[in-house]
């Protein structure tokens, strides 16, 4: 076994669509909002930390935060934030954060996109125990989520 | 949070990850990953850490069971417990579901709307 696998979670899919339409669906907050099921206010640039709340039917209303990375269109782009719908307190500054890189790139059949979350192997136990309880607690909904969307996989 | 409350295999496998949060350990586990029983005096070969320091990550790695300790004759060696590591990562894997779904989500969203 890889030992850097203890701290980085990996997955990618091919969509048949341009780069450039793939880049608007990451950037653009209301398409961002229809796929990762949430609602933010302003724009994605940079720097900049948005406020985001869950619309999805089984976690709904859970507040939290994305600091925006970097915006390289139509290739890159990257957020830190706390994973998890149990937020660290927001006066703990210092707790730390994962990174999520989007990678976008053009293959015969469209665009690959691979996004790469790294940092695990940082997260204080509590809050790692706490992520493993609800990403066990949605698996089943996940799954369903899955079939759902994946029908036709390119 | 009450570690009861936990999926058991998730309960196991946090203190897994907290173990394998230092280059040390990870280091160690490493060298034990090429599958034979070490001594500290192989383990230390090769590093600039004291012997002590190495057995003081090692009972670290051996309380949250990644490694455990035998004994040949009048030596101790260390070997690894590849079940306790397969057990972490099959908790990441839950979270990558989650990524799984949300790339689904987002090709499905691009694939009805082309445009």
């Amino acid at each position: 076994m890889n030992l850097t696998d203890l701290g980085t979670i990996q997955r990618s899919t091919v969509i048949r669509a341009p780069r450039e339409r793939v880049w608007r669906a990451l950037t653009t907050p209301a398409e961002f909002g229809k796929w990762f099921e949430v609602e933010s206010a302003g724009a994605f640039s940079p720097g900049v930390r948005v406020r985001m709340v869950t619309t999805n039917e089984n976690y709904q209303g859970i507040v939290f935060y994305i600091t925006i990375g970097e915006m390289k269109a139509p290739e890159r782009f990257s957020w830190r934030w706390h994973p998890g719908s149990v937020q660290p307190d927001p006066s703990d500054t210092a707790a730390p954060m994962t990174e999520v890189v989007f990678q976008l790139d053009e293959v015969p059949e469209g665009t690959k996109v691979t996004v790469t979350e790294t940092g695990f192997d940082t997260l204080s136990l509590e809050r790692r125990a706490a992520i493993y309880k609800e990403n066990s607690a949605g698996w089943e909904y996940q799954m369903e989520s899955l079939a759902r969307y994946a029908g036709n996989p390119a | 949070m009450p570690e009861t409350r936990l999926n058991p295999e998730l309960a196991a496998a946090a203190p897994v990850f907290a173990a394998l949060g230092d280059e040390t350990r990870l280091y160690l586990v490493k060298r034990l990953a090429r599958g034979d029983a070490l001594s500290i005096t192989q383990l230390s070969a090769g590093s600039p850490l004291t012997r002590q320091a190495i057995t003081k990550h090692l009972h670290v790695l051996a309380a949250a069971r990644i490694v455990r300790g035998l004994r040949q004759g009048r030596e101790q060696l260390w070997e690894l417990n590849p079940r306790q590591l397969t057990a972490a990562r099959r908790s990441l894997d839950l979270i990558a579901r989650q990524w799984d779904a949300a790339l689904a989500r987002l090709r499905a969203s691009i694939e009805e709307n082309p445009v």
